[in-house]
Formats: C-alpha cells, structure tokens, sequence
C-alpha cells in the first residue's frame, strides 16, 4: 500500500509540474523591433502594448555591461503606449526588459532586443 | 522556472488549500457533522487553522504579486507598487478574501449566529475568485454564478475527506462512519454532475476551441487537471458503490478500504490544486482572449 501511494505521489507531481513557465506575451510591437539590426543607437525607444497597463519597472543591458534602470517615473496611469528615453552606449546588442501591471491585476513582463552596427 | 512565480505558485496551493478546505469543513460542520461524530473529529479546531493559513496565503499572494511588478522580493513591501494593485481587482478580491475568512474564523466564537457568520464566511471567499484569475476575463454574469456553483460543489466534496478519514481510522466509529458515507453519497449523486457541467462549459469558454486544448500550455495543463480529476472521479465510485454498501452490511473491512481510498482522494486533490494552481500563475489563456 506505502509502494502505491510513493508511485501515486511521485506520478502526480510529475505530471503537475511538466507545465513550462511561458512569458506574457502581451505587446503588440516596440520601436526599434525585437531583433532589429540598426546603423546608430536610438535616443528613445517605444512599447505599444494590446491593452492599458501600468508600467512597473524597465532595466536595458548593454552587452555584457552591469544592468541599467530606465526612468519611468513620467508615466504614472495605465496606457498602451510608452516612450522611453535610453542611455547611448555605441554598437553592440541592447536588450530591454519590462514589468506591467494589467487593468485586471495580472502582472506582465517581457522583453526585446536590437543591435547596433557600427 | 524563477524563485518569484514559483513562491506564488506555492502560495496559490496554500490560498486553495486554505479556502476549499476552511469553507468545506464549514459545509461538514453544518449539514454532516453529529453528536457522535464531534467526539471523534474536532472540525472546529481544522477549520479554524486552515481559515488562518487561506488568510497569511491570500496577503502573501497580494504581496508577491507586487514583487513580480518590481522583478525582485523587496516588492513584497514596495508600498507604491502595493498600492497600484490595490487599485485593480487584485486588491478587491484580497479585501473579499480578508473579510471571508475573518467571518469564518469570527463565526466560532458568535454564539447564536456562528452558522451564518460561518456560512457567509465561505460563500464570500468562494466568490473571491472570481474578482481574480482567468474566469473574471470572462463576460457576464452567468460565469460568476457557474464558478461559484463549481467551487462551492469542490468544497463540500474536500470538506468532508478530512472527517471522513479520521471517522474510518476509528473502529468504534463504525456506524457514523457509514451514516456520513452513506448521506454524503446521497448529496453527491446530484451535486458532483453539477460541479461537473459547471467546470466543464468554464474550461471550454477559457480554452475557446477543442484544437486549443492539445496544442496550447494552457489546454494541456487542463488536461492534466481533468486526467487527475477523472482518477478521483474513480475513487468516488468506488466508495458510493462498493465500500460504503459493504459498510452498511456491516462488513469491517470496507472500513479499511475507505479510509485508504480516502487518503488517496486527499492527495489527488492536493495534486489537483497543484495544477490549477500553476495554470492560473504561468499559463497564458489561448490568444483569442487578449483581443
């Protein structure tokens, strides 16, 4: 009987954690595109997103430099588009990562990445 | 998986364990429980704990909800980004849920009016859910009623494993044990078909179309569920028409088999919180949802 509820337990609890975590794909598209490739460093990015969020926080990494915060502090109501002011730091691979906070309470994140050649 | 989602999604399972539970035993209490089987089976005591636990379990949900906002644990006490998702559903739902089990827990020491404080106690958190997760993305008015009806239905069926197991782990309670089988069984034959069609026609809104449920992680993380809940299903059966006709013939060793049975029926329910717990936490609803 132990033998059965051991092999029960261990079936349940592989069955219900095989379910992957899978980002929040709420973002309708972003200036520059994810995987854009790009001749000069852009002073702004944008983030359209499908429906009004509240934008929580959102970090850049350049290359393989220390992760850089963004000021969000200009927007401070949910809306589905956000402009946002970036650190120029010459060519290489920039990635983007948010936080939002849906009307209806669920947390979001995601990111994108662009690169800059010389 | 990350240190945050998985703290959440384990928070989630205690908030589950804790509501299903505390308003389930409630139900016991009020329509199961008899004198006899006061002395065996102290539902006060458990409902009480598990009403505490579902309340440390909804605040510490609406605090890692925060830290997800921020990206680290130092959110849960970030006060502004706290008080942003007070403002949204997530914030009504945490007040609903305060309140339902305060009632719950208050109802224990109301004199007279311990059963409505109690009862109203786990309606009230019952409704909670919907203010929160994927149904309340759902329109209208009758998915509101449907997921009360569902949950309500899952917590008379969770409240009564608990004395049920401890009533068949006691000889001398032989003959309560088969009274409370036997009424509990009675209810079942109508209750679980309702609880059925209503988790039913919920999953197939959320999931939009039958393709959706193989080829999205959403509708296969239900599947998992349903697969699960089909396995209880079994156990249910095998009670209503085997152990508890032969307790009622007075047979001791349908005793046992109850008790082992319901054993299993506790941890398939926990494993079944599991599962909904991780698909209200990381799986997104099929795409159609979000246009």
């Amino acid at each position: 009987m132990n033998h059965f509820l051991k092999l029960l337990t261990l079936v349940s609890f592989g069955t219900a954690v095989f379910s992957q975590a899978l980002a929040h794909s709420d973002i309708e598209m972003t200036i520059p595109d994810n995987e854009a490739i790009l001749e000069e460093v852009p002073e702004t990015i944008t983030i359209h997103m499908i429906s009004k969020v509240r934008l929580t926080k959102v970090e850049m990494q350049y290359e393989d430099h220390p992760i850089v915060k963004i000021d969000i502090s200009e927007y401070k109501k949910f809306q589905k588009e956000f402009t946002l002011t970036i650190e120029t730091m010459g060519a290489g691979i920039y990635g983007i990562f948010w936080r939002a906070l849906g009307q209806d309470g669920h947390p979001m994140n995601g990111s994108f990445t662009f690169t800059v050649i010389e | 998986m990350d240190l945050l989602i998985l703290l959440t999604i384990i928070s989630k399972l205690t908030f589950y364990m804790g509501a299903l539970f505390a308003s389930g035993t409630v139900f016991y209490l009020t329509f199961f429980e008899t004198n006899q089987a006061r002395t065996a089976f102290n539902g006060r005591q458990l409902t009480i704990q598990f009403a505490a636990i579902g309340l440390v379990s909804a605040l510490s949900v609406f605090a890692l909800t925060g830290a997800q906002l921020t990206g680290d644990l130092a959110g849960v006490l970030d006060a502004e980004i706290l008080g942003i998702l007070f403002e949204t559903p997530v914030g009504d739902a945490l007040i609903i849920r305060v309140l339902g089990f305060s009632l719950i827990i208050i109802g224990f020491f109301a004199g007279k009016i311990s059963d409505g404080f109690k009862i109203s106690g786990s309606i009230i958190v019952l409704s909670s859910f919907f203010f929160i997760g994927h149904v309340g993305d759902l329109p209208g008015f009758l998915f509101a009623v449907l997921l009360v009806i569902h949950l309500a239905g899952i917590a008379i069926w969770v409240g009564i494993l608990f004395p049920l197991y401890r009533l068949s782990s006691d000889p001398l309670q032989f003959t309560t044990t088969e009274k409370i089988a036997h009424q509990f069984g009675r209810w079942a034959l109508y209750f679980v078909p309702i609880l059925l069609i209503a988790g039913g026609w919920l999953a197939y809104k959320l999931v939009n179309s039958f393709e959706n449920l193989f080829t999205t992680g959403y509708g296969q993380t239900l599947l998992v569920k349903v697969v699960i809940v089909t396995g209880l299903l079994g156990l249910a059966a095998c009670n209503k028409l085997r152990f508890v006709p032969a307790l009622r013939a007075g047979d001791v060793d349908a005793l046992k088999h109850l008790k082992f049975s319901v054993l299993v029926e506790i941890i398939l329910v926990f494993f079944i919180l599991a599962v909904t717990a991780v698909l209200t936490s990381v799986q997104i609803l099929p795409e159609t949802h979000h246009q």
